[in-house]
């Protein structure tokens, strides 16, 4: 009886703890698993880092005089491309900034080998493209650049947080490259599956019609521009998971790309150039190769390069009977001096040819044997009976007819592998040397040029009234004026 | 009545009162002591920042250290912040999750770091029209290293920090561990690859669900619900645990972001770093 008073007590006691956790509870909690990322385990990617190697100056070239472009709001600094300008200089290269500042860009052209420009905010004038396609028809090579980065903003965070309005460089290069059917693309590339360190940091093959494409298998570019070509050839590729930020798709997307006559390379990036991202993967081999691309051009010279004809030292040869060092002809010796001071190529007055040497030689109209050898490099008979007969005060060159020979000069251009030559005639040797400062000033304004040949009016130096200019080309006075014929020449 | 009757039967009544309402009665009171649950709500309507993240974590531990607390409701409303705040609250979340289920709601946006830490709850919910997602880490990094003749310092990094590449680097790094943290909380409900969830966008809702970055379309009662029902609870009740953890207003807003010129807030933070944060455009937005 007791017992049964006890577990009565115990199951009213029991019964509210009970009803109540069976109103409030129906179970207990049983947790799953929670898994949290393995924090230490991941660590922080690192690049594939290469050694840098010297680049060699190309065997049997004069290191070329290379132009930087600072014209055209050009968004990068001179230290960020020091791991190619110390290439290009350690090759003997020369390198020129354009800025205005200096010579025009029209001047520089005529005596330089390359042309870099990088991140351009500014369009290229119709002049200046006009000039840079002159100048790559000539063998000159030209490098664009361009980095999504460099969009002229800059962020501070103590003053403000966006300086500048955002631009695009696309838009000043692509009016570069319009002739050369190429054409950056307003975009970032990226890569969600594999990138270096970050998903616009892009991996790049060289594809099988890249001439390097045995040297190097991949590079890396940081946020760059794709290139679009038609006609050109593709460098740089990314693979099937590099998309374009325009499109959000991929497959194929060019990086860098070659002109289809091979003079123009357009490169997306800038970064992959600047330390520390130049030491990545294979990028200082493709530095390398970018450098080699701007040495090894086959830049040719006309006249209308004048007077930037040369690379190597220059010997001019006075073919006068007689000659005589006067002021005269120092004053014109050191203005081409002083022209070509920038190239580094010396100017030397000589009895005879010299080997190593370009040359230019002196004469008058007046037929000489001494000249003869010059003459039959044009194919010229300037012979008493010849087509460039002096006689009765005209002159008959080929093409030009028969022109006065008064205050009239003429040029004679020829260049080789060894040599170039230049020949200058003229009426008189105070004519003459007039003609030696016109030239030395690079300007063929008062010249007619025909191929190898070229005849200019010219003014003696007596007429200049003490003063130091060359003619002025505005003003020719009718006599002064090459006359050439209506009828095409030995007719 | 006989004595011998009335003695008996105040002896029954005695005997009924001893072994019936006595533990009637102590097993009422014992009954009392057992705590109605409580389905906790944390609320961020902020940044996860240096001021906000200890607020959040004072409630978590709240939630886990008082017994009544039977399941948590995180509702968000944020565009995320710092990667150490954030990573600090979604550790604590994964600390109460081995003992109490924790559901997320996400009100009008959980971008970024908050959706950090909502993958590191047992169920989310969402609105169709939520913004959801932007996986992913942004930074600013930091100044090129000078030499100054003022000041001097014992090694390279001692004024700058960081190389500016290691920032990089490190902010890959952090995208991984946040990758992982979404892999690992989503399980086979993610339907999306990397390069989708990595892309960085904020999907709405009824898109997050269809990826699987949610669970459900949802309200905050449906939340409250499913924590309950997670718990096993019925009958609770619904309390803030700032207020139960005695939290005042924390200040935020004005001191997270940077202001402009005019003295208006702006959408960026305040201080260079890394960030797991949904900058919105702007007028003036970084590109």
């Amino acid at each position: 009886m007791k017992r049964y008073r006890i577990w009565i007590a115990v199951g009213l006691l029991l019964l509210p703890l009970l009803a109540r956790t069976l109103w409030y509870y129906q179970g207990l909690y049983t947790p799953g698993p929670v898994e949290t990322p393995n924090y230490s385990a991941v660590g922080m990617p690192a690049p594939p880092l290469s050694t840098p190697e010297k680049t060699v100056a190309p065997a049997g070239r004069t290191p070329p005089v290379i132009l930087l472009d600072l014209l055209h709001k050009n968004q990068f600094t001179l230290p960020e491309l020091a791991a190619l300008t110390e290439r290009l200089t350690a090759s003997g290269a020369q390198l020129e900034v354009v800025d205005g500042s200096g010579r025009a860009l029209g001047e520089a052209l005529k005596y330089a080998g390359a042309y870099v420009t990088i991140a351009p905010l500014t369009p290229f004038t119709a002049e200046e493209t006009q000039l840079l396609r002159h100048f790559a028809a000539r063998g000159g090579r030209l490098l664009v650049i361009t980095d999504p980065t460099r969009n002229g903003v800059s962020i501070d965070w103590l003053f403000g947080f966006v300086e500048g309005d955002p631009a695009t460089d696309v838009i000043a290069a692509n009016s570069l490259l319009r002739p050369f059917d190429l054409a950056f693309v307003d975009d970032y590339l990226y890569n969600l599956v594999e990138n270096e360190g970050n998903f616009r940091n892009v991996f790049l093959h060289p594809t099988t019609e890249n001439p390097a494409a045995t040297d190097f298998s991949t590079v890396v570019f940081y946020a760059a521009h794709s290139v679009a070509t038609s006609t050109g050839t593709a460098l740089l590729q990314g693979d099937d998971n590099t998309l374009s930020s325009r499109t959000d798709t991929g497959g194929a997307l060019t990086a860098a790309a070659l002109s289809a006559d091979g003079q123009v390379l357009a490169a997306g990036d800038l970064t992959f150039l600047t330390p520390p991202y130049n030491q990545v993967a294979d990028n200082q081999r493709l530095i390398g190769h970018l450098s080699q691309f701007l040495l090894t051009g086959e830049r040719t010279h006309d006249l209308e390069d004048f007077p930037f004809l040369f690379s190597q030292p220059v010997a001019v040869l006075p073919l006068l009977e007689p000659f005589q060092v006067n002021a005269d002809v120092l004053k014109a010796l050191g203005k081409w001096q002083a022209a070509l001071k920038p190239l580094n190529i010396a100017v030397n007055l000589v009895e005879k040819p010299q080997p190593g040497a370009d040359l230019v030689v002196l004469g008058t109209y007046t037929p000489s044997e001494a000249l003869r050898p010059y003459f039959e490099l044009f194919n010229l008979d300037w012979s008493a009976k010849g087509n460039g007969s002096s006689a009765a005060g005209q002159l008959e060159l080929p093409g030009f007819g028969k022109l006065s020979r008064t205050n009239t000069g003429v040029l004679l251009f020829k260049t080789n592998p060894t040599r170039t030559t230049v020949v200058l005639l003229a009426d008189s040797p105070k004519l003459l040397f007039s003609f030696l400062e016109l030239l030395a000033a690079g300007d063929l304004s008062t010249c007619t040029l025909q191929g190898e040949l070229a005849a200019c009016a010219l003014t003696p130096a007596s007429e200049e009234s003490g003063s130091e200019s060359t003619p002025s080309p505005e003003t020719p006075t009718p006599s002064e004026t090459p006359t050439p014929t209506p009828t095409p020449a030995g007719e | 009545m006989s004595t011998e009757h009335r003695s008996t039967f105040w002896s029954q009544l005695g005997a009924v009162a001893l072994w019936g309402l006595l533990p009637l009665t102590v097993g009422l009171l014992l009954a009392l002591l057992i705590p109605r649950p409580i389905v906790g709500t944390i609320t961020l309507y902020d940044t996860i920042d240096y001021y906000t993240a200890p607020d959040l974590i004072a409630q978590l531990t709240y939630a886990r250290e008082h017994p009544e607390v039977r399941a948590v409701v995180l509702i968000l409303d944020s565009p995320g912040g710092t990667v150490v705040d954030t990573e600090a609250v979604y550790l604590e979340l994964a600390r109460l999750r081995q003992i109490k289920p924790v559901v997320t709601v996400i009100e009008g946006m959980a971008a970024s770091g908050a959706y950090y830490l909502a993958v590191g709850t047992d169920t989310i919910y969402a609105r169709p029209s939520s913004d959801v997602g932007n996986v992913g880490v942004i930074g600013i990094l930091p100044t090129s290293p000078m030499v100054f003749e003022e000041i001097i310092s014992t090694g390279p990094y001692k004024l700058w920090g960081t190389p500016r590449d290691t920032v990089l680097r490190q902010i890959e790094m952090i995208k991984r561990t946040f990758y992982q943290a979404v892999t690992l909380g989503r399980g086979a409900a993610l339907k999306a690859g990397p390069e989708v969830v990595l892309s960085g966008q904020l999907w709405p809702g009824s898109e997050a669900l269809r990826l699987g970055l949610v669970d459900a379309l949802g309200t905050q009662s449906q939340g409250i619900e499913e924590a309950a029902r997670r718990a096993r609870i019925t009958h609770y009740r619904v309390a803030d645990l700032r207020a139960l953890a005695g939290l005042t207003d924390a200040a935020s807003f004005d001191d997270f972001f940077l202001k402009a010129d005019d003295g208006s807030q702006t959408a960026y933070p305040r201080e260079p770093g890394l960030y797991l944060l949904y900058i919105p455009p702007t007028e003036r937005r970084l590109p």
